[in-house]
């Protein structure tokens, strides 16, 4: 059993007398102490699919279990205790934090809200926290706008860590950082799953980061997974046509270097508007690959091999042709 | 002119080197007045030749987009140019009158910028914003509707017709860019200047926006100045890149023997700490600390509390910079 389990999750937005799907059946699964990177373009769902998981927005159907346990049965002090083992982590630390408030009091509202611990030992835990996301305990006294981007975020962090979290959700933790402080925060993470056996659900639009982070990935397109399977695998050899286009379209280093070839624009236009309604395979409009079947029929999501997973019908033809 | 001294697929232009540089800029300074003087640029230099690509790299607060607005002194007040050259075809910007200024803005050197939704007008059309362009630097004649809906067809924007009646809300972040992108060609400039123009972006329009920018500049012959802190970009479009660090360049040279070689330690920690798609080099080093705030530059070498190789010297005495091989320069005591 893994820890977070979502099987055949939608949630929807009303616009307009309608309903708009933003994450449009989902399946994943997060195992303990694992991370996990869900990558797409701005648009995809996967902030929605994030905020469904921790109930900040409803779901519309499908189920969301945690430690085996369905989230919609939840209520008063079981759905606050839940609150404590998952935590989210956001793209912008400084509109996640109150202005007002020092770093030791919003570290330590958690503890109070919650109602852990005695005024000394939630000190405690502030500074202990601080220092075991790399900041001076020294900081609890100061203001957000005293914190450079980097020291920020390690706070959002050190705050997801208040309630000992078995899995944090971070959406764009990383995104809206210089890439020398990017970095340190990338070693930070890593290394509270190791030692606090945290559990990561890693929301990212950046391959690069996602592989360096993440031994799993799923890729999500118009509210959908449209493949899924070990991170490493996955980016050297994409299944959908989808992730060969991300991948072929990341700005590389080595690549660059090595043929003098830039990124290669594989599609054309962008990801339409999530409720726009498409017949048959959600991507075959941009797709270079798509045949008359995909223009009508829908694709499933199948196994290819044993961690691979993908929805597109020539996934298996292409699969078995790059073999030879 | 027409002489063809180099040819790059990763630049994509034909570069002339052995002529004056279109744009060279000389140790400028660029100081915004407040209670402690705030250098954001301090002495950079570089050249763009004509139908080169150059890129200008570095971390938030480096002083790359001021420098760039500079070129065109369009830093607002209080900040200003307090000491420097900025040489653009035999003429220092930094000093022509500023009627003379206001002309070549836009028509000789023009920009696009991070976020085009900012940078377009919410109220007016598409097509009404870039005719305003023309008609300010050609009159009404040079004005027409076809021009700019050639222009639209040019940036390869989908349906044209569509979109010069648009207004900016009713097209996606890809086809503001474009439209921006267009607005800046209006008047064949020489030196498109791009700051972080596909950051707001995702990867698969950034490539798109990007093999665009490639193909005008083949096409028209224009030099690009990009500023960017994403050094895979850099490696893909560039042909020479200037890295930036608290207000001056500390590293410059060809694009694949500064990213092959780096000689300034600050270079070399960028590089390890890019997370890389390809390939299994996994473990990823931060440079320790952050980027001095513009207020308060160590004295010495500006990187050396986070410099791994710093020795007593760093702390006391500025690097000169110091050229090597050919286009190479680095400001560092140690780089050997």
């Amino acid at each position: 059993m893994s820890l977070l389990e979502i099987e055949q999750l939608r949630v929807q937005y009303q616009a307009d007398r309608r309903m708009i799907p933003a994450v449009d059946g989902v399946d994943l699964t997060v195992g303990a102490a694992e991370s996990v990177g869900l990558v797409g373009e701005s648009g995809c769902g996967k902030s929605s699919l994030a905020a469904a998981v921790v109930r900040l927005v409803p779901v519309a159907s499908g189920t969301v279990r945690f430690d085996g346990q369905p989230l919609e049965q939840l209520r008063g002090g079981a759905l606050r205790r839940f609150r404590r083992r998952v935590q989210m982590v956001f793209q912008d630390p400084y509109g996640s934090l109150n202005p007002r408030m020092t770093i030791g009091a919003a570290l330590e509202e958690a503890l109070a809200v919650h109602g852990l611990g005695a005024r000394p030992q939630r000190l405690e835990r502030v500074a202990e926290l601080l220092q075991c996301t790399g900041l001076d305990p020294g900081y609890a006294g100061r203001y957000p706008h005293e914190l450079s981007g980097g020291q920020r975020q390690r706070v959002g962090i050190a705050r997801a860590l208040t309630l000992r979290p078995q899995l944090i959700i971070a959406d764009e933790p990383v995104s809206a950082l210089d890439v020398s402080v990017q970095a340190q925060i990338l070693g930070l993470m890593s290394e509270l799953q190791r030692s606090a056996g945290v559990a990561w659900l890693f929301i990212a639009h950046d391959l690069a980061v996602v592989k360096h982070m993440c031994s799993r990935v799923y890729v999500m397109y118009l509210g959908r997974i449209v493949e899924s399977g070990l991170t490493t695998a996955v980016f050297r050899r994409p299944a959908h046509p989808y992730t060969e286009a991300l991948a072929a379209a990341a700005p590389d280093i080595d690549r660059a270097l090595a043929a003098g070839g830039a990124a290669v624009p594989l599609l054309r236009g962008e990801p339409p508007a999530s409720g726009t309604l498409i017949t048959g395979c959600p991507f075959h409009p941009r797709c270079p690959y798509a045949r008359e079947i995909c223009r009508n029929v829908p694709p499933a999501l199948e196994n290819l091999t044993e961690d691979r997973r993908c929805s597109c019908h020539l996934a298996r033809e292409r699969w078995d042709a790059a073999d030879v | 002119m027409d002489k063809i001294m180099e040819q790059s697929p990763a630049c994509g232009g034909a570069v002339d080197l052995s002529a004056t540089p279109l744009l060279s800029v000389e140790d400028l300074h660029v100081e915004f007045s407040a209670a402690a003087p705030i250098r954001a640029v301090r002495g950079a230099g570089f050249t763009v030749a004509a139908g080169e690509t150059v890129a200008l790299v570095g971390e938030s607060g480096s002083g790359k987009s001021v420098s760039a607005l500079a070129l065109t002194r369009l830093v607002a007040a209080p900040g200003r140019i307090t000491a420097g050259r900025v040489m653009f075809d035999g003429q220092d910007l930094a000093r022509l009158p500023q009627a003379e200024l206001v002309r070549l803005r836009g028509s000789a050197i023009s920009y696009i910028f991070q976020e085009p939704a900012t940078s377009l007008n919410p109220v007016f059309r598409a097509g009404y914003q870039v005719r305003e362009a023309l008609r300010l630097h050609r009159g009404r004649r040079g004005a027409g509707r076809e021009m700019v809906e050639e222009l639209f067809r040019l940036v390869g924007l989908a349906d044209p017709r569509r979109c010069l009646r648009a207004y900016p809300h009713e097209l996606s972040g890809g086809m503001q860019q474009r439209v921006m992108i267009a607005m800046a060609l209006a008047c064949r400039p020489r030196l498109l200047v791009a700051d972080e123009p596909t950051t707001a972006l995702d990867v698969t329009v950034q490539a798109q926006i990007l093999a665009l920018l490639a193909r005008l500049q083949r096409e028209l012959g224009m030099a690009v100045l990009l500023i960017t802190h994403n050094l895979a970009l850099v490696a893909d479009v560039a042909r020479r890149v200037n890295v930036m660090y608290a207000g001056r360049v500390v590293e410059a040279g060809k694009t694949g023997e500064v990213l092959r070689h780096p000689a300034h330690p600050y270079t070399c920690g960028l590089l390890a700490a890019v997370p890389r798609l390809r390939g299994d080099a996994d473990e990823l080093h931060g440079i320790p600390g952050s980027v001095p705030h513009p207020a308060h530059i160590p004295p010495g070498c500006s990187f050396h509390p986070r410099c791994p190789r710093a020795g007593p010297l760093c702390a006391r005495v500025d690097p000169e910079p110091e050229y090597f091989e050919e286009g190479r320069m680095v400001r560092c005591h140690y780089w050997k």
